[in-house]
């Protein structure tokens, strides 16, 4: 089959793999209709998550059809059409029973490696480097999909693959983010990166009352798409300048208060202004540090006291000069994570089929499989406009 | 030898702590023995009284170096939680014939009657070796001991408790195993079966039990095939 496969730093091709095969007994193999390329897919892109190897299949947004099923897999069946969460959970550890799916205790094989960076290991993720398991993924025509008993959702008749597909991830990601920030009537939510999570984590606030939401971006399009999908007030970090000063923006903006929950959609390649950009990019340059927390200093030092800083972003190690003075002495909450994606796919479809939102608004290329070198590369440079790149076998 | 007390805290980063100390000395040994061969051959080459002061020094060095190679005691205590109850986790175990289905280098346990077994381990590499155990303090749903037998190749004894985890979280493992010294040299099959043998390969043993029988298998996974 043809696959997307990562080969070096801004080097993937699509090459010719084996088909998967069934190897455990809660195994389904899914064939693709529907692929998408994720903002943390260009983490992998630009080298900056370890434990990737020549050869590793990409993708953890997908959708499709069950071709096969292991023979304790007794909820799906051939012909079953599926959208299936980037998070492979058993189901029924403490954590998947306390509905922390992606924080399965038994889905990622080489949890060792993760032990190592981070002191326990989150889920296995489909396509997301061998610290999550080296499981394939489904930028492919086929793929297998462990614990499929517990992952795949069956999709409702009359829901095309675009209203669906982003269930898998940004959806549910940019919700949860939302969610986390406890909103009530009359808050100001402030949301950096106003890529598709961005974007979502938006609709989701709007959803859930916010009053104002203000976003932060630099790329034309994507605030443009915020303000026009998510009526938000825009705000360029170009324009405003350094951490201090979107601070001090906020704060005048909320006549005093701050904003009442920041949600930092940007993570680890943050670009900073002046002194504080050149700052992190030599220090991750050097390998002082791994990430760049730009976005997350400035929903920190922004933030009202007792409000709430949810870090949707992904961050892979180390970072510095967070503000924790501000963090402590302001009381506030972070609230992060990878998604829990299963606890979302059913309350979102629902929304879905009542028209309170069509995922589809940040879709800007559909391309086929084969076009992914140039998906990644127009996505990753932003070139024509791009925002969120769906991929068909 | 029996193991008997359970670690403290305290106690095992010490243990840990003096075997990072240990693998240190077998540096130092290393680097004796390689500065006493230097030195022996240099006094060969050089001769005269500076070349017989740099020999004995060589030959004193060699020998400290020589005389200090001998294996050591393993012994170490891990643990994991495992969302089932003890008596669960207590039955898979029970018996041993389940065993392999979860731990790496162990090929085969068959029972040999009054509660002995016999263990074929395969280590990475090469070779098959090959030992008896028999049952010692074995406390329905609590915990299981075995020892290896008079006349094995490699001795060692394990004990393995299952403990309620506080307000039903499941069940508290804890593995406790000891290696006695085997001799001075350790070649082929035994030498890479032990070096197989350690805390890290043991708990990661143990998820896999955990894995098992938490999701009922071990998941797999392959990104190039």
């Amino acid at each position: 089959m043809k696959a997307v496969c990562w080969f070096g730093t801004r080097d993937v091709r699509v090459n010719q793999v084996p088909d998967p095969e069934l190897i455990n007994p809660h195994d389904a193999i899914v064939k693709v209709t529907s692929t998408a390329i994720c903002g943390s897919d260009l983490h992998l892109y630009n080298g900056y998550i370890p434990g990737m190897q020549e050869g590793d299949v990409l993708g953890h947004e997908f959708m499709g059809e069950v071709m096969e099923v292991g023979e304790e897999v007794n909820n799906l069946r051939a012909g079953d059409r599926v959208v299936v969460p980037f998070t492979i959970s058993c189901g029924h550890c403490f954590f998947c029973k306390h509905q922390y799916w992606s924080l399965c205790d038994n889905s990622n094989p080489n949890s060792g490696l993760a032990e190592k960076l981070w002191g326990h290991s989150p889920a296995g993720l489909f396509g997301y480097s061998h610290v999550t398991g080296g499981y394939a993924g489904g930028q492919a025509e086929y793929v297998r999909v462990p614990y499929a008993d517990v992952g795949p959702y069956k999709i409702p008749d009359g829901l095309s693959d675009e209203q669906v597909l982003f269930l898998t991830d940004i959806f549910p990601t940019g919700y949860q983010a939302a969610e986390a920030c406890g909103i009530q009537p009359g808050d100001t939510v402030a949301v950096w990166g106003c890529g598709p999570v961005g974007q979502f984590a938006i609709a989701s606030a709007r959803m859930l009352g916010a009053e104002r939401i203000i976003a932060i971006d630099d790329v034309n399009e994507r605030l443009d798409m915020a303000v026009r999908h998510g009526k938000v007030e825009p705000l360029r970090p170009s324009e405003v300048g350094n951490t201090l000063q979107m601070m001090e923006t906020l704060r005048d903006m909320t006549h005093g208060r701050g904003p009442d929950a920041c949600i930092d959609a940007v993570g680890m390649e943050g670009h900073g202004v002046g002194l504080e950009g050149w700052y992190d990019t030599a220090k991750q340059a050097v390998m002082l540090e791994t990430d760049r927390p730009v976005a997350l200093r400035q929903a920190i030092l922004s933030c009202r006291k007792a409000g709430t800083v949810s870090i949707p972003g992904v961050y892979a190690g180390l970072a510095d000069k967070i503000p924790l003075g501000a963090l402590m002495n302001k009381a506030l909450t972070v609230k992060t994570g990878q998604t829990h994606v299963q606890r979302y796919i059913g309350p979102l479809i629902k929304r879905i089929m009542q028209d309170e939102l069509d995922p589809s608004f940040v879709i800007t290329h559909r391309l086929q499989l084969d076009e992914a070198p140039r998906a990644y590369d127009i996505f990753n440079t932003k070139q024509e406009g791009c925002i969120k790149v769906v991929l068909t076998p | 030898m029996a193991v008997e007390t359970r670690e403290t805290p305290a106690e095992n980063s010490q243990r840990r702590r003096s075997q990072q100390r240990s693998s240190l000395r077998d540096r130092e040994k290393i680097i004796t023995l390689a500065l006493g061969t230097g030195a022996i051959y240099l006094g060969l080459r050089r001769g005269g009284l500076l070349g017989l002061a740099a020999g004995a020094l060589g030959t004193l060095l060699t020998y400290r170096g020589l005389t200090h190679a001998r294996a050591r005691p393993l012994h170490f205590v891990t643990g994991v939680t495992i969302d089932r109850p003890p008596e669960e986790l207590y039955q898979f175990w029970h018996g041993f014939t389940n065993l392999p289905r979860f731990m790496k280098s162990i090929r085969n346990i068959q029972p040999i009657g009054d509660d002995r077994t016999h263990w074929v381990a395969a280590p990475a590499g090469a070779g098959e070796i090959e030992w008896d155990a028999e049952v010692v303090d074995d406390i329905p749903n609590e915990q299981i001991g075995w020892r290896t037998v008079e006349g094995s190749d490699i001795h060692h004894q394990g004990r393995i408790r299952f403990h309620p985890a506080p307000a039903g979280r499941g069940t508290e493992v804890e593995l406790e195993v000891r290696y006695e010294p085997v001799g001075s040299t350790l070649a082929g099959a035994m030498g890479r079966y032990l070096n197989t043998v350690t805390e890290a390969a043991a708990r990661e043993d143990l998820r896999r039990f955990k894995r098992l029988m938490e999701s009922g298998e071990i998941p797999t996974g392959s990104i190039t095939h």
